[in-house]
């Protein structure tokens, strides 16, 4: 998906009808369960209606999305932490014995990306998951492109060290 | 080791401003030939960009597919999410509830204005209420304007 040709804003039910899944992989990338996943959609169109952002095309009504989902992604996992002393749900899957070493990579990632600035969590969103070019990205955070491009590259190291102590330490 | 502290040559220099572009698939074939190349021959280099792809990997397994997306999706609806937004409408509740308090002292204030005696009966000042009551059931028979249930009410108060 590219932003090259700026789609006018589109209606909160047309929004919905179209990227209701793509929040839900926002709220996945972070490393969310379904059900968490399915809360972060749900508040984030509920914010949409209660305060629509004034936007001049449907990419820009998507960054707002993009950068609410990720907020609250990672205040679920801060608040749940914080309940739950630091113990995380994990995603439903992996199904057991399919592939244990994603399960550790999503434990890590939990933690891991709800750790990043939150800049580099909306490069590293954009990119992997929305599949932006990095000047559509540059054009849509007010960045230059050696910039996003040093936030990408920062952004993983990060993740790679959270998530390593992750993945040696044997899954209960 | 990552390229930040292994020895950095020119090639390593190139290759670390290339990673980015390399790892998103954005580099033209003539940079990739070269990256390539570099990685062949830096064991450091090559490290950090199986690393950070992998990591890259982590996160794009992590986001699912977009058909899965919509299947897990498929259940929410739009009026749920209205619903949901019941706190908005919070102000209008309160609106009908601050006039049915306004309704409702008017009613309270109609009523003690019209029959004062009978709640005054019932007060600690038994003595003035009963001249009260003695005063108003007076000025009640000779006006035409008092009802038959006030006449009543008075007479059950005078009793």
């Amino acid at each position: 998906m590219t932003t090259s040709q700026p789609h006018p804003p589109r209606s909160a039910d047309e929004l919905f009808a179209r990227h209701r899944g793509l929040v839900y992989r926002w709220a996945h990338a972070h490393g969310l369960s379904h059900e968490q996943s399915l809360d972060v959609v749900q508040e984030s169109f509920a914010r949409f209606i209660a305060a629509p952002p004034g936007c001049a095309s449907e990419g820009a009504q998507l960054a707002w999305l993009r950068r609410v989902a990720s907020n609250l992604a990672a205040d679920q996992h801060r608040s749940r932490g914080r309940e739950a002393g630091a113990r995380v749900q994990l995603p439903p899957h992996p199904a057991p014995g399919e592939d244990p070493d994603l399960e550790s990579h999503r434990r890590g990632l939990l933690h891991a990306m709800c750790s990043l600035p939150e800049r580099q969590r909306m490069v590293i969103i954009a990119r992997l998951v929305d599949e932006l070019s990095f000047p559509a990205i540059a054009d849509e955070l007010g960045l230059s492109v050696p910039t996003v491009k040093t936030h990408f590259v920062r952004a993983l190291r990060s993740l790679r060290n959270a998530m390593a102590p992750a993945q040696e330490t044997p899954s209960p | 080791m990552t390229p930040t502290d292994h020895p950095c040559s020119p090639g390593c220099a190139r290759a670390i401003d290339q990673m980015a572009d390399m790892l998103a698939g954005d580099a033209p074939p003539s940079d990739r030939a070269a990256f390539v190349s570099h990685l062949a021959s830096c064991e450091a280099c090559r490290l950090e960009f199986e690393s950070l792809a992998g990591t890259s990997q982590a996160v794009t397994l992590a986001a699912g597919s977009r058909a899965d997306a919509h299947a897990a999706t498929s259940g929410l609806t739009l009026p749920r999410l209205h619903s949901a937004g019941r706190v908005e409408r919070a102000p209008g509740h309160r609106r009908v509830l601050m006039w049915c308090a306004i309704a409702a002292a008017f009613a309270a204030g109609f009523f003690l204005h019209a029959s004062p005696t009978v709640l005054k009966s019932s007060g600690p000042s038994g003595g003035q209420s009963a001249s009260v009551i003695e005063r108003y059931a007076a000025s009640a028979a000779a006006s035409p304007h008092v009802s038959d249930l006030e006449r009543g009410l008075l007479s059950i108060a005078r009793h």
